[in-house]
């Protein structure tokens, strides 16, 4: 049953990834117009990055995805635990197409477009210390890998802030709602403007943590911390959802 | 023979004890009638035999396999009720194909044939159908799945005399053809009194009666006649209700008729919306 949940799932998702690879490679083909045939005298190319958009496309999948699909599963007889474990799936599957997606939209707009550009993702951005000198296959492997990991993250905590969300009451809706984007947007940037050593020694965690402070970076590293973030969140998120009703 | 047996089942929402000790076993092969007035815990209880809401005293088991979160029987029951749990912006075909994905019995065909009996265009999405047809359309999907237990509550909410009649004779085709446990729950007493088998009055979240219908209708009798002789007839009696037209008159009464009946009056079965409306007055 649960092979029948992921293949309903995917089928159901499978069409707004799609829209989404089409949306970015049409934005990067639109930011190399006007820029055909630049190359600085140096050598040196303009580096784009679509940065971490796909992360932040899975958490928006994750948290729209939840609800609608919990309550076709209940319909169809489909007990919690098996939903959630097919959704844990569905959501790891589609995390690796986005990233190859990704990938080669990337590599392709690089190859194709004028001299002098390329395109980086979160990954070859982070880690363009490590990447630099590496083989084709070694670094679109190591990528993919950061990649699909940071994809997952992101699905795993949309998915588990929709289940809050669901399972929350009028208050609680409106602490996850209103306060979130205050905290991330309002809060944090403040905080860190008032204690700067506070924020800096947080920085300086989170960047040893992810592998970046040191000379050559460590995308290892930053692969085990998307991996135990998606890990924490998925592991959290059944228990939400375990005597969630209708 | 498979059952479902519902034990001591107690299910609060904040202060309010919506299903309070209830006791039911549902047999296989039989069609219920689930009846009770606002608020008695009729919704309560479905969702609560088909795992959308959890227990907090009690037990549901079918065969002794509990029912909560349990994959191996869950497959063979199907409520369909007024929240719409279908995607809604899918169309009612991909709905059928996806029932069928997950209850390999859904019966395409049929449910393709039913559909084209009630005017449904399948390729119509699910948002944008009426009342009307949203129960059509529910009601289409769970005849079709070949489910041992069918729930279905309030399944004749917007339908129009025409279809209400032709759901009921597709239902009674459907049960003839392959037996299985239907419960039905609803406010149209009078429509399902001829099609239920065995009747549950739920009041406040408890279980009121439970009987064969034909127990029931045998409480009472329906006397009609002159207003003025029926008066006589009805005064030491224990009145269910009465209804007036012109000089005539119909008093609903409760209990056994006499051997020798007056002359002048008619003697019929008791009105299940009568002795309902009776049994579940507050007053």
């Amino acid at each position: 049953m649960m092979r029948k949940v992921i293949k309903y799932q995917l089928w159901d998702l499978v069409k707004v990834c799609l829209l989404y690879m089409l949306i970015l490679a049409a934005l990067m083909l639109l930011g190399m117009v006007g820029n055909d045939g630049f190359a600085a005298e140096d050598g040196t190319s303009i580096v784009a990055s679509c940065g971490m958009t796909g992360a932040v496309f899975a958490m928006i999948m994750g948290m729209c995805m939840f609800k609608e699909h919990f309550w076709m599963c209940l319909q169809n007889g489909i007990s919690r635990r098996q939903y959630y474990l097919a959704s844990a799936g569905t959501m790891a599957v589609l995390s690796v197409l986005l990233a190859a997606g990704e990938l080669f939209i990337l590599r392709l707009l690089t190859a194709i477009g004028p001299d002098g550009i390329r395109i980086d993702n979160m990954g070859s951005s982070l880690y363009s210390g490590w990447f630099a000198g590496r083989g084709l296959l070694a670094a679109l492997a190591v990528n993919l890998v950061f990649t699909t990991c940071m994809n997952l993250a992101g699905f795993a905590v949309g998915y588990f802030l929709a289940e809050l969300f669901y399972r929350s009451g009028k208050i609680c809706r409106i602490l996850i709602a209103a306060g979130l984007p205050v905290v991330l947007f309002v809060g944090l940037p403040y905080w860190s403007m008032q204690y700067p050593r506070m924020a800096q020694a947080l920085l300086e965690k989170v960047t040893w943590v992810m592998g970046l402070n040191q000379n050559i970076p460590n995308p290892a590293m930053g692969t085990a911390v998307m991996a135990a973030t998606a890990l924490v969140f998925l592991l959290a998120g059944y228990p939400v959802i375990r005597r969630a009703e209708v | 023979m498979s059952r479902i047996e519902i034990k001591d089942v107690t299910k609060n929402f904040k202060s309010v004890r919506a299903v309070n000790h209830v006791n039911i076993t549902l047999e296989e092969g039989k069609i219920y009638g689930l009846l009770g007035r606002n608020g008695a815990g009729k919704s309560t209880l479905l969702n609560l035999i088909n795992s959308r809401l959890a227990v907090d005293e009690g037990s549901i088991t079918m065969d002794g396999e509990p029912l909560w979160e349990n994959p191996k029987v869950n497959g063979k029951l199907y409520l369909v009720n007024e929240k719409n749990l279908f995607p809604e912006g899918r169309k009612v075909s991909e709905i059928f194909r996806w029932t069928k994905e997950f209850f390999p019995e859904f019966d395409m065909e049929y449910a393709m044939h039913l559909a084209e009996l009630f005017q449904l265009d399948t390729r119509k999405k699910t948002k944008g159908l009426s009342t009307g047809y949203q129960s059509i359309f529910k009601n289409i999907v769970a005849l079709s799945t070949h489910a041992p237990f069918v729930f279905l509550d309030e399944p004749v909410l917007g339908l129009d005399a025409y279809h209400r009649d032709l759901f009921y004779r597709l239902l009674l085709e459907r049960y003839a053809g392959e037996p299985f446990t239907l419960v039905i729950s609803t406010h149209l007493i009078e429509e399902v009194a001829g099609i239920v088998e065995e009747v549950i009055i739920l009041k406040k979240g408890e279980v009121l009666k439970i009987a064969d219908t034909e127990e029931l209708l045998n409480m009472g009798y329906t006397v009609s006649g002159p207003a003025s002789l029926v008066d006589s007839y009805t005064r030491d009696k224990d009145l269910a209700g009465a209804d007036m037209l012109g000089g005539l008159k119909t008093a609903y009464v409760l209990g056994r008729p006499e051997q020798e009946l007056p002359e002048g009056l008619e003697f019929t079965k008791m009105d299940l919306q009568k002795l309902f409306i009776r049994l579940t007055d507050e007053a």
